[in-house]
């Protein structure tokens, strides 16, 4: 074994059985929601009960302030991130893994797809405010990330695995499905199929909100509602589709998954574009006057303070920015 | 089927007769030669530490079930330290933990995922959401979409599965 970080407590005192630590966890759990003295007296009660109910109550105990205290900040998150990675590189087909027959991750597959997934209807709706990014794994392992102010419908059963993509911007990793349920996101203008793969869905603020889709691992299928073909899209693409029919595709940035890692990049790009990516994730009114929209923008910007943005605009743009009130900001030609 | 090895198997036996056949079977699967040669080393210094009776009746079967362990353990390290880096650089204020910091973060991560295997993935949602975001049930139900009663339920339970992985094969006198 590797080091222990959660060590045993009372080992001497023997093995406890099995229902006594499930009491012993239920209580543990009540206590954390419902902190009445009545809760706390029976609690107290119930572990005087029996010894063995005490030694159940101290080692549960024990290891959940060990866990509070050992886990690092971000422990979710990178613990996702980790299970992420590892779904990853079995598409990618590494050999070893595949070779081992390894099931890194697997039995939490097969348990969300088998024991899970069928009694229980997930529908959730996840939505992020402005400035705001978000990483959740979704029960089948796909990894989806919201972008600044957008929201998605989530429903996952026995059948399918469908995403409907309310407002905004998201970016999927698919993981591969034991039981094989279709994944479909739904847009309002058509439906998107991937084909084991990493892309991203974003709502265009223009007329009639066409649907952006960028493919940065594997392929979709992309299927407008009012054409009956589908077309597929491969990585390093990007197409905008509505209702009516897909445009031609173009060849994708690596900077425009950018976001994801809360970054906004530019290469030469107009700073009335670039101000238009920016306002996503700043509350508020933010705009650039017609005569300063053409100057040209390159660097690498953290997302999570745009008044530092703005501020580094001042010093390699000639504009310059006016506060009406923080949330009215205008960039102005020098 | 092999027939078992005679009892006198020891693992300086065990050894000679397998530590070739391993170190082929995990470099044909891992592609690596020199990786495959330091995970052989490992499965015999486990298998020294925790002594020959296991490897006798099946000692192929025993040596790839423990290498393959070790390679996942390898394996969800480095996924483990790759996402501590990925998460580490988008924190908004500069820190800079020392390198035994993050060897003992990288740790403690790696034995939390050992404690989340089995889980049903609700079940380790919830865990995760609960006792390392610090989330409230309230806000886990919410998040997740099921009732306050099924996070209560599932908070007991993750708790329940992660007591039984911490104390299995520990009190039942194995060290003997």
């Amino acid at each position: 074994m590797s080091a222990r970080i959660f060590t045993p407590v009372a080992l001497e005192a023997g093995p406890l059985d099995a229902r006594i630590v499930d009491q012993a966890a239920e209580w543990l759990i009540r206590l954390q929601h419902d902190d009445s003295p009545a809760a706390r007296q029976e609690c107290a009660a119930w572990r005087a009960a029996d010894p063995s109910h005490e030694l159940a109550w101290q080692r549960l105990s024990a290891f959940g302030c060990e866990l509070r205290a050992s886990a690092p900040p971000r422990a979710a998150a990178t613990l996702d991130q980790a299970r992420a990675g590892i779904h990853r590189q079995r598409r990618a087909g590494l050999k070893w893994l595949c070779g081992l027959g390894l099931t890194v991750g697997a039995a939490w597959h097969w348990r969300a797809s088998l024991g899970d997934a069928l009694p229980m209807q997930a529908f959730a709706d996840i939505s992020t405010g402005t400035g705001e990014c978000r990483t959740l794994t979704l029960a089948d392992g796909t990894q989806l990330i919201l972008n600044s102010n957008s929201a998605v419908d989530i429903s996952i059963d026995a059948q399918y695995r469908h995403l409907i993509l309310r407002r905004g911007e998201i970016m999927i990793t698919t993981a591969p499905d034991i039981a094989g349920r279709p994944f479909l996101v739904g847009t309002g203008h058509g439906a998107i199929a991937p084909v084991g793969t990493r892309f991203s869905v974003r709502r265009l603020e223009q007329d009639s909100n066409p649907i952006r889709v960028a493919v940065f691992e594997g392929a979709v299928d992309i299927r407008p509602q009012g054409s009956g073909s589908a077309q597929r899209l491969h990585a390093g693409k990007q197409a905008d589709f509505t209702y009516a029919g897909i445009q031609p595709e173009i060849d994708l940035r690596a900077a425009d998954a950018a976001w994801t890692q809360g970054m906004l990049v530019a290469s030469r790009m107009p700073l009335g574009q670039f101000i238009t990516e920016l306002a996503r994730h700043r509350s508020g009114l933010l705009r650039c006057d017609s005569d300063a929209a053409d100057l040209l923008v390159t660097g690498a910007f953290p997302l999570d303070d745009s008044d530092r943005i703005l501020a580094i605009l001042e010093q390699i743009l000639p504009v310059r920015t006016e506060y009406r009130t923080r949330y009215w900001v205008t960039l102005k030609r020098r | 089927m092999n027939p078992p090895l005679p009892f006198t198997d020891t693992v300086a036996d065990v050894y000679r007769n397998h530590h070739g056949w391993l170190h082929g079977w995990l470099r044909k699967r891992l592609g690596c030669t020199h990786r495959a040669a330091d995970l052989a080393h490992d499965t015999f210094e486990r298998l020294w530490k925790a002594g020959p009776s296991g490897a006798l009746d099946e000692p192929r079967a025993y040596l790839t079930t423990i290498a393959k362990r070790l390679t996942i353990n390898q394996f969800r390290r480095q996924m483990l330290e790759q996402a501590y880096l990925d998460v580490l650089a988008q924190q908004p204020e500069a820190h800079a933990p020392s390198a035994e910091e993050q060897v003992s973060i990288i740790e403690t991560l790696h034995e939390i995922w050992r404690l989340l295997d089995g889980m049903s993935e609700r079940r380790r949602q919830v865990f995760m959401l609960a006792q390392l975001d610090g989330l409230s049930h309230a806000e886990i139900a919410r998040q997740l979409g099921v009732t306050l009663n099924i996070v209560h339920k599932e908070a007991a339970a993750a708790l329940s599965h992660c007591y039984q992985l911490i104390y299995a094969g520990e009190s039942a006198g194995s060290a003997g």
